[in-house]
This record gives C-alpha cells, sequence and structure tokens, in this order.
C-alpha cells in the first residue's frame, strides 16, 4: 500500500539531485556535499507523524549516515598528509554508508521501522552512490578491505537471514548478501556493478511491490493474509526464487555473469565460492517464507477483501521472466 | 470409440490380408528405407518391410485386436477412463505394428519399447497394489530384453547397419560374439521363456480384453516373432539352451496349469505353454511352422481370454474356477465358443491348433534331438489336454457353483460377437493357413508308435484331467500328502519368488543399510542437519551482536577504522 504525500514528491527530487551530484562529483568535497543532500532528503521520506517507529529509524539512520559523513570529510581532509591511509577511511565510511558487513548491524533495524516504500529506496536507491564512490578508490590496499567486506557481507548476510521470521528483516539481510556481491562486482569492473544493480534493483522492486500492497511484514503473513487470487501468490514466489537465483529467472544471469568475469579475470575462487555457497543460504530462506504457502497449505479467508493485483505489480513481477525473452536476442543480432 | 476402432482395425486386416494374398501369389515383397543419418560408414535408416509374413501377421494382430477393442466396449462399459483404455490399446497395437513391419533392429527397438511401456501401463491399469506390483516385474522383465537389445545395437555398429535381414544369408551375425545370444536373450523376456516366466500370469492383473490381445497376438509373439526374422542366423549354443529352456517352459507351464485355479491364469499358462512349443520348434530351424502356430494359437487364445472375460464378467467378477460350473446351462454361447478354443488348443483335429500343433509334433518327433526334450514334449501335450479337460469339468460340466442369485447370461451383443467371428476362425483358419503358407506339404514319416504317441498322450491327459478332478462328498484330497511337491509345482517351480524376492533381497537389503547409515544416519547428521544447525548456531550469534544500541554500532565503526589505519600508517 503506497502512500505518497505531497512532501515525498519534493524530497524524492533532493535524494536524486543528492545522488547525481554525488555520482558526477569531481572532488571529495563535492561528493560529500552530495551525500549529504541525499541523507538530509531521505529522513523527512523515513519519519511520519503517525507512527513512532519510523521516527527511531530516521534517527539510527541518520547517526549512522552522519558518522560515515563526517568520517568521510575526515578523510578527504587527511588526504594531503596521510597518502596512503586515506583511502582505507574513505572505503570504511562508504562500507558503513552502504551497509556492508562488518557496519552493516544499522540496516535491520532501521528497516524494520519504515514502510515497504522506504525499505526500497533505502535499499537500491540509497547505493548507487557510495557504491560508485568506492569503485574510484579501488587501489590494491583499499582492495583488500573490499575483499573482506565482500565475504563477510555474503556470509553475515546469509546466516544472519535464517534466524528471521520477518519480511523486512529477512530483505535486509538479502540486502546486506547482495553487497557481498556488489562488492565482489565492482572489483571486476564498473559495468558488471551496474548490471548485477539493476537487475537486484527489478526483482527487490518485484518482491517488494507485492508485499507492500498486501501489507506483509511477518512471513506467517503469507499463510494467512489474503493472498487471495493465485497468481498474486506465484509472483510472490517468482520473485522470491528470482532473488535467490534459480536458474530461469532473472536472478540467475547477473550471478552467471559474476561467476564468468570470476573465471576470466582471475579473481579468487575461494572468494566466488564463499559467494555463491552464501545465495546458497539465502535461496533457503526465501524458500522458508514461499514453502509454507506454496506446498503445505492454501488458506482461502473468505471474508477477506478480494483485491487484484495492479498491473504495476502485476508487470514487475513478470520482469523476473523477462529471460525467457532473452533468445529475441538473436533477432536483434543476426 | 470401440465402433470406429474395430471399423478402422478391420479394414486396416482387410488391406493387408488382400495384400499378402497378392504377394504370396506373385511372390515379391516391398522394402521402404529411408535414410536418416550416415556416419562413420554406419547407416541409420528406418525400414519398413512388407513381404507375406509381416503383411499375414499384421492382419492378424489388426483383426485380433479389432475384435478385442469392440469386446472391451462391452467389457469395459462404465469404465470411467474407457477412452483412455481404448487409446492405451491402439497404442499398443501401433507398437506391434513397428515391430512387425521393420526388419531393423534400430526399428524393431522402437516398437519393442512400446509394447514394454504399455503393457506396463495396461497391467496397472486397475490401481492397486497387486496390479502395481505385477506391472513392475512386468516391465522390469521386460526391460531385460530391451537392455539386451540395446546392447545388440551397440553390437552391430560393427556390421555398419542395423538391418539384420541382409544379413540373415551370411555368416556375419554369427560371427559377432555375442550377439545372437543377446538376441536370443530379448525374445526369451518377451515371450516368457523359463528364467523370466514370471511376469506373464502376472500380468493377467491387467483388464482381461489386454489380456486376450497381449497372449494371443501381441506382447509375448514378439521374442518369436523377432527369433522368425533373425531365425536363419541362430545356430551353436544359443539354439541349444533354447530348446532346453523351451521344452522346460512347456512342461513347466502345462503342468502348472494343472494346479491353478484362476481361470485367466489358466489360460496365461496354456499360452506360456504354446510359446514354449513355438520356441522349441524354432530352436530345431522350423521357422515357418513355428510362423504357422503363432498365428492358429493368435486366433483361439483370444478367443479363449474373450469367453473367460466374458464369464467373469458375468459371474460376478470372480475368476476362482471353484466358484464357477455348470456354466453350459447359463452361458451357452460364451461356454460353446469357449469349448471351442479349448478344443483348438488340445489339436483337436480339423480345429484351428490341431494343423500346427500336429504338424509340430510330427516334425519334432521325425528330426534330430535329444530324448530328454522329446518326453518334455510328450508329456506337455498331454498336460495340454489334461487341464483343459479339468477346466472343462470344472467350467462346463460340473455342478452349478455360482452365487445364488445370481444374472449370468450371454445378452450383451457388443461381447459375444467378435467371439463369434473369431469362434469361426478357430475353426477354419488353420486348415486356410496351412493351404497358404505351405505351397507343398511336409513330407513326415514316422513310426507307427510314434505316430500314435502324440494321440495316446492326448486321450490319456484327457481321461486323467477329467476324472482326477471329479469330486463329491467324503472324497480326500489325497494330493495334499505331498503337499511341498505341490506346492513347487503349483506354483511355476517358485519362479515369482525368484524372479522378485531372489533378485531384489539383496539389492532392497544393502539400499537399506546404506540409507540407514549414510543419508538417515552419518550424512544426516554431519550433513545437512549438521550443516543447518552449525549455521543457526552462528546466526545466534550474529543475532547477539546485532541485538545492541547504535552507540555501539557506532563504537565498533571507530575501533575498526583506527585499526585499519593504524595499521597503514
Amino acid at each position: 500500500m503506497l502512500v505518497l504525500k505531497p512532501h515525498h514528491g519534493l524530497f524524492l527530487i533532493t535524494l536524486l539531485a543528492g545522488l547525481l551530484i554525488a555520482v558526477s562529483s569531481s572532488s571529495w568535497f563535492i561528493l560529500w556535499m552530495g551525500l549529504e543532500l541525499n541523507l538530509m532528503s531521505f529522513i523527512p521520506l523515513l519519519s511520519s507523524s503517525e507512527n513512532r517507529y519510523p521516527a527511531e529509524s530516521a534517527l539510527k539512520y541518520f547517526l549512522i549516515q552522519a558518522l560515515g559523513s563526517s568520517s568521510l570529510l575526515m578523510a578527504s581532509t587527511l588526504s594531503l598528509f596521510m597518502s596512503k591511509a586515506w583511502t582505507s577511511i574513505v572505503l570504511l565510511s562508504l562500507l558503513l554508508k552502504t551497509g556492508a558487513a562488518p557496519f552493516h548491524f544499522w540496516l535491520p533495524p532501521v528497516m524494520q521501522g519504515i514502510d515497504w516504500f522506504q525499505c526500497f529506496i533505502l535499499m537500491t536507491i540509497q547505493k548507487i552512490a557510495p557504491i560508485s564512490m568506492m569503485s574510484l578508490i579501488l587501489t590494491n590496499l583499499s582492495s583488500l578491505t573490499l575483499i573482506s567486506s565482500s565475504i563477510l557481507s555474503a556470509t553475515v548476510g546469509a546466516l544472519g537471514g535464517l534466524n528471521q521470521t520477518l519480511t523486512r528483516k529477512i530483505l535486509a539481510y538479502s540486502s546486506i548478501n547482495h553487497m557481498g556481491w556488489m562488492l565482489a562486482a565492482i572489483s571486476v569492473n564498473e559495468q558488471m556493478w551496474a548490471i548485477y544493480f539493476m537487475a537486484y534493483s527489478l526483482i527487490t522492486l518485484s518482491v517488494v511491490s507485492i508485499f507492500s500492497s498486501k501489507q506483509i511484514f511477518h512471513i506467517n503473513q503469507v499463510l494467512t493474509t489474503n493472498i487471495y487470487p493465485q497468481t498474486t501468490k506465484m509472483m510472490l514466489f517468482l520473485s522470491l526464487l528470482s532473488l535467490g537465483g534459480v536458474p530461469p529467472l532473472l536472478g540467475f544471469f547477473p550471478k552467471m555473469m559474476m561467476i564468468q568475469e570470476f573465471m576470466s579475470s582471475q579473481l579468487s575462487l575461494l572468494w566466488l565460492s564463499i559467494l555463491l555457497a552464501s545465495a546458497l543460504l539465502t535461496l533457503f530462506f526465501y524458500l522458508r517464507v514461499a514453502n509454507s504457502s506454496l506446498m503445505l497449505s492454501s488458506l482461502k479467508t473468505k471474508y477477506s477483501l478480494q483485491t487484484n493485483l495492479s498491473n504495476f505489480i502485476l508487470s514487475s513481477s513478470l520482469l523476473n521472466m523477462s529471460p525467457a525473452l532473452y533468445p529475441l536476442l538473436l533477432l536483434i543480432s543476426y | 470409440m470401440y465402433l470406429s476402432s474395430m471399423l478402422f482395425l478391420c479394414l486396416l486386416a482387410g488391406v493387408s490380408l488382400v495384400s499378402f494374398l497378392i504377394m504370396t501369389f506373385k511372390d515379391f515383397s516391398y522394402f521402404v528405407e529411408w535414410e536418416i543419418v550416415s556416419f562413420n560408414s554406419c547407416s541409420l535408416v528406418m525400414t519398413l518391410v512388407m513381404d507375406w509374413k509381416s503383411m499375414l501377421f499384421l492382419s492378424f494382430v489388426s483383426l485380433i485386436s479389432g475384435m478385442v477393442l469392440f469386446y472391451s466396449g462391452g467389457y469395459m462399459a462404465g469404465d470411467l477412463n474407457m477412452d483412455r483404455f481404448m487409446y492405451l490399446v491402439l497404442g499398443f497395437v501401433f507398437s506391434m505394428g513397428i515391430l512387425i513391419v521393420s526388419p531393423n533392429l534400430v526399428s524393431i527397438l522402437l516398437g519393442w519399447d512400446g509394447l514394454g511401456l504399455v503393457s506396463y501401463v495396461l497391467v496397472i491399469y486397475y490401481q492397486n497394489e497387486k496390479s502395481a506390483n505385477a506391472g513392475m516385474l512386468t516391465a522390469l522383465s521386460n526391460r531385460i530384453g530391451d537392455v539386451a537389445i540395446l546392447i545388440s545395437i551397440g553390437l552391430m555398429f560393427d556390421m555398419g547397419g542395423w538391418s539384420f535381414i541382409f544379413y540373415n544369408d551370411t555368416s556375419k551375425i554369427s560371427d559377432i560374439g555375442g550377439l545372437v545370444i543377446l538376441v536370443t536373450l530379448a525374445a526369451m523376456t518377451k515371450s516368457a521363456q523359463i528364467p523370466f516366466s514370471a511376469w506373464l500370469p502376472a500380468a493377467m492383473a491387467a483388464p482381461t480384453p489386454v489380456s486376450a490381445l497381449v497372449h494371443s497376438s501381441t506382447l509375448v509373439t514378439a521374442g518369436v516373432y523377432l527369433l522368425i526374422r533373425f531365425g536363419p542366423s541362430l545356430g551353436g549354443v544359443s539354439k541349444f539352451i533354447l530348446l532346453l529352456l523351451a521344452s522346460l517352459t512347456m512342461f513347466m507351464a502345462g503342468l502348472g496349469a494343472n494346479f491353478e485355479t484362476d481361470l485367466k491364469k489358466i489360460i496365461a499358462l496354456s499360452t506360456l505353454s504354446q510359446l514354449g512349443v513355438m520356441m522349441v520348434i524354432l530352436s530345431m530351424g522350423f521357422y515357418n511352422l513355428a510362423f504357422f502356430h503363432l498365428l492358429a494359437h493368435a486366433l483361439f487364445k483370444a478367443l479363449l481370454f474373450m469367453c473367460a472375460g466374458s464369464v467373469t464378467h458375468h459371474a460376478g467378477g470372480s475368476q476362482d474356477i471353484r466358484m464357477m460350473g455348470g456354466l453350459i446351462y447359463i452361458m451357452p454361447l460364451s461356454i460353446t465358443s469357449m469349448n471351442l478354443g479349448n478344443l483348438a488348443l488340445c489339436g483337436t483335429p480339423f480345429l484351428a491348433g490341431f494343423y500346427s500343433k500336429d504338424l509340430i509334433i510330427e516334425i519334432f518327433f521325425s528330426s534330430f534331438m535329444n530324448e530328454f526334450c522329446f518326453w518334455l514334449l510328450a508329456l506337455a501335450t498331454g498336460l495340454t489336454v489334461c487341464y483343459t479337460f479339468r477346466l472343462i469339468y470344472y467350467t462346463v460340466s460340473g455342478d452349478y457353483n455360482l452365487a445364488s442369485l445370481g444374472c449370468a447370461s450371454d445378452s450383451d451383443y457388443i461381447m459375444t460377437w467378435p467371439m463369434i467371428c473369431l469362434g469361426a476362425g478357430s475353426i477354419v483358419g488353420g486348415a486356410f493357413l496351412s493351404w497358404l503358407i505351405f505351397p507343398s506339404p511336409y513330407m513326415v514319416c514316422l513310426p507307427l508308435g510314434l505316430k500314435l504317441l502324440a494321440l495316446g498322450v492326448s486321450l490319456l491327459g484327457g481321461f486323467v484331467g477329467y476324472v482326477l478332478n471329479l469330486m463329491t462328498e467324503s472324497y480326500q484330497l489325497s494330493s495334499l500328502k505331498n503337499y511341498k511337491l505341490l506346492n513347487f509345482v503349483g506354483s511355476m517351480w517358485f519362479m515369482p519368488f525368484l524372479s522378485t524376492y531372489s533378485s531384489s533381497y539383496m539389492f532392497l537389503t544393502t539400499g537399506q543399510k546404506y540409507h540407514q547409515a549414510g543419508d538417515a544416519g552419518w550424512l544426516e547428521f554431519y550433513g545437512a542437519q549438521g550443516a543447518y544447525s552449525g549455521f543457526m548456531v552462528c546466526s545466534k550469534y550474529l543475532q547477539l551482536a546485532q541485538d545492541n544500541s547504535v552507540k555501539v554500532y557506532m563504537v565498533m565503526f571507530l575501533v575498526w577504522l583506527i585499526f585499519i589505519t593504524g595499521s597503514l600508517i
């Protein structure tokens, strides 16, 4: 259930402006400014006057991001006289801002307090600027930090999600896990990261839009709420499987490309295998969301409001099936 | 659907019969070959051969299956899945047709596997545990033959082609080691010769029309037909083994039928016995005689099964012959047809079975063979008449044993018309076939004793079979004194146990041990569940780190910052 208020439009525009400033900046100071603009316009998007949980989340988010920004600002001044260490500080602060392990702790509690729409922005749009900045400062020294963070993110995302029963937390840990993949993608090249990020955003959009339209916050609700039309159920599970990277679906392809890139660019296979094993674990907890309702029980509450999916949700879920159209590429290429 | 299938199949029968007649009188055959792929000088071709043999067999198969399909319109009336049944039977006929017209081992495999698959699906048509077991036994026994044919295909790669009919006149086939033995093995599984006999009575779990089709002209004759086609290349040890096993099969089935009380199983065992006869004469080298008996047998065996189906259908669904008796007063037409079939089976003069069976026995007696097989054949001939007259006593002439309230009758014309048609075939079929297949008669020269032997054992067998089973009050069942022997003889020499329990026992127990130790044991503990609990412990610790205030997160970040930056300075 997407509720947009008039001020949301304004802050969304400034949020995107901050993002664009940060991505296209030429100096660390302008970058910091863009990130601050982005942060400052996301805070009003989070908070709501009707509920105290978003406010708490917004405060947590602000504190963490402010710490990241300030250390980023510190690093940009330190760059004058600490030629080696400042990139590490920048990298660490950017990792904190994106919520990559070992600085991921803030992400699940923040996500737990906010609505699905804001969750979606937090999981996707808010990651563009820091990750694209990270690709700028990759050196031999900082890439070791990056690899460790990537491996940690993948593991923590996979293991942390195992214990969760709340859908927003599951998606938060899924986001941390995918951060591991995206950090690996930027060490391959930026294009790879862009592809991975696009696919991840689309799949997340399809999952979140269904959760949001049915207001599902706990995995019990998948079983008991009014997921009445069977197509909704199918779409949800299709999206979850896609998020886990099951072959014919969209989520599989960026992962496959990553595997190929790892092979061709001689990156560590241990790293890749940890990423893949973690993807398996995430698939387990996605399936746990789907399994009971798909396989065991089909509860139809007769008194529930029978709402059909909007075309937007349907089409966003169908995006997961887009690999079925890939053979059509032959028509273009020949 | 039963009517249209019948019309179509009878049309097919007519066409192939006419082409058979033309081919016989003008003495030619058609051979159609389509090369699909050629590699390494080995060409994979789809071949159709239309000579008098395949056309005659095709006409018989389609005539009988047409009759059977029409019959099942009455027998299966009211069945929910009747259309599925009809299509399956048609699939059966189609597979058999492919097998008949292909002289090529690859295309034979198509029909062969089709028969195996459809027979499985038809045996398990009635969904219960017994049918499932019978179907599995049937499918897996036939699977051995499939594998043998697959290996033969691999071996025939040596020859540059799979059309064995080209090589029959040369020694090429017998040059390839093991090929003939494998083909013989395949034929023995399909025709249920001795180590693989168990599936044939078990397949009686199928609906009766299927049994009528399977046991007359399609499934079980496929093996015989394959060997007839392969005939000239058979030789040496495989021929000898085939002779021995076929004689034993014939004897074993004839003996076993005398102790069986299930109507359909008695007829199934008689099929087994007749298959033994075909295989015996085949292994002596008389392919056309085997083919002749195959066709004549197809006519009266289909008739017998139809009558048996009619009887069980109207006698309240029970197949136990002890529950029948005196049926001639109630359903005269079915019982007359059954008697006709039975007499033809015994080789009563001038019925269908007489021409082929008498000829086979006399040719056998006049050719070179060992004494063991000679006595087995003589005994089996007597036993056939013996169990036939036993059956006649139990069903036709004995006392009325049906339920006191019953409505058995012959009123269903859909079931009686095919019986009448095949009954007519059982009367005249043998004579016609012998005139058509053999342009000149066989020369048989036997001493008087041997000549009368067949007649003698038949008369004796008939007498014994009828009299030994006569039963009234205060008779003692003296056969119980030899219970162990009876058990051995009456259960097909323990073959059903041997081919189910003995072959699966070791594998199942080993599998169970592996399952207990592996899948349900160590692998489960240290594999799936171990990994799960390990991951959950890790997850728990992560959760512990997670449950902190934002202050702690920030301090953690600063600690990392100082630690990493410090290490770099």
